[in-house]
């Protein structure tokens, strides 16, 4: 069940029938939904950015971060929280060992292509192939209670296809448990993020990463990024959000800060930390 | 009386109420505590000053991965010299849970040029409704090289 908006002023609002929202119990699973992780005591919320098959498994794409540590397989998760396990973290890429190809960013510093994690479903059946989530608001403000709701009958996007880099000036949207349906710019593609592995205080560079100037919340890492055809219904997988950029808004009824932008990790460096994937 | 004047006796009378309750430190409770600590008493930069905000509350936090200023003790107060991550930088989107005695470890950069001092962290994703002193580390001295 998910709240419809109260003209009231009632930020709860009143009882929509007929919906669910992306924060909420879903099976089988589709990207922009919610899930749980769990990692050596440390734990979180996040969104999956789809189902997948790699090879002959069904698996779900998530972001590394969830989990907290890179290239260190062992995260659970869960859907919607903790408590309901769906998988398990099976393949963290590994690190390009710094000063080698194209990781040369300086001694200590090693890189990855994407932010991305592969996690294997216990059951199969728990997963939804070429599916995301279709929030009945497209970018709706940060504090609409609507904002993650969706409509029982009309749930999910088809995935048509993906694309290996978004190009600047192309529209991208995407699909989160914090900020919803949410659509941007690409302003800045294929640049090198400085990033630091907080609990191993390592330091590392994402290769070829996307800016696009859509609103993005904390817990909307991992969710699908996609470039949307209205008419089809459908959406092509262009990437996967890892971060926040721009600025923050503010915060949401949650407390979750809200940003103006978000970075992604594109589809063709998540191809290359992991060969093999496809949609179907 | 003015509405002014009844507005005022209204917040008095409020205020009254709530010391009188108990309640005179409205935001620093048992529920929401924290302890913030770095490693080291002293520093020689270029370091890696690790920083461990540990849940000395009861209730869970609903936290994330950015949010570290580091301030330099100065005349009389405390200026933002570095905050982490960099403007710019991004921040990872993941929600992050920690419990009742669980620790959130972090990492600051003290960079080659940091001007030798007192400084202290503050970690500005745990309860933002905790005065900068209850979300600070204790101080520490940057020494010269």
């Amino acid at each position: 069940m998910a709240y419809a908006p109260d003209l009231s002023g009632n930020r709860a609002g009143t009882l929509m029938t007929g919906t669910t929202n992306l924060r909420a119990y879903r099976s089988p699973l589709s990207g922009g939904w919610q899930i749980a992780w769990w990692d050596n005591g440390s734990s979180g919320l996040c969104t999956a950015a789809a189902t997948l098959k790699q090879s002959t498994s069904k698996v779900f794409l998530s972001a590394a971060h969830c989990g907290q540590r890179f290239a260190t397989t062992g995260t659970r998760f869960d859907q919607p929280t903790l408590g309901n396990r769906i998988g398990a973290e099976i393949s963290d890429a590994a690190w390009l060992p710094a000063n080698t190809g194209v990781c040369q960013f300086g001694t200590g510093v090693d890189c990855r292509y994407s932010d991305g994690v592969i996690g294997l479903y216990d059951i199969a059946t728990r997963g939804a192939l070429g599916s995301v989530g279709k929030p009945i608001v497209r970018n709706p403000a940060y504090s609409d209670p609507t904002v993650v709701t969706v409509d029982d009958l009309n749930s999910t996007f088809s995935i048509a296809g993906t694309y290996p880099y978004p190009h600047v000036g192309e529209t991208v949207h995407h699909v989160g448990r914090t900020t919803g349906w949410q659509s941007g710019t690409v302003a800045e593609t294929c640049t090198d993020m400085y990033r630091l592995d907080a609990p191993t205080n390592r330091n590392f560079v994402l290769l070829c990463q996307s800016r696009v100037t859509a609103t993005s919340g904390k817990g909307d890492s991992g969710g699908p990024a996609f470039f949307f055809n209205s008419e089809m219904n459908s959406v092509t997988l262009v990437g996967m959000v890892w971060s926040g950029g721009g600025f923050e808004i503010g915060n949401n009824p949650e407390g979750n800060t809200i940003y103006s932008e978000m970075w992604i990790s594109p589809w063709e460096n998540i191809s290359i930390d992991y060969p093999g994937l496809s949609i179907q | 009386m003015s509405i002014i004047e009844y507005s005022s006796m209204r917040l008095y009378a409020a205020s009254l109420l709530f010391l009188l309750a108990g309640c005179n430190d409205p935001v620093r409770t048992e529920e929401n505590a924290a302890e913030v600590r770095v490693d080291s008493t002293v520093y020689h930069a270029p370091a890696a000053v690790r920083v461990r905000a540990r849940n000395t509350g009861t209730v869970t936090w609903t936290t994330g991965m950015c949010g570290l200023r580091l301030q330099r003790q100065a005349a009389t107060n405390w200026q933002t010299v570095a905050v982490s991550p960099a403007p710019g930088e991004g921040c990872d989107l993941a929600v992050l849970y920690v419990e009742p005695g669980g620790v959130l470890t972090r990492w600051i950069n003290l960079s080659p040029g940091t001007v030798p001092g007192a400084y202290r962290v503050i970690v500005d994703d745990i309860h933002p409704e905790l005065p900068e002193a209850a979300r600070s580390s204790q101080t520490f001295q940057v020494a010269a090289q």
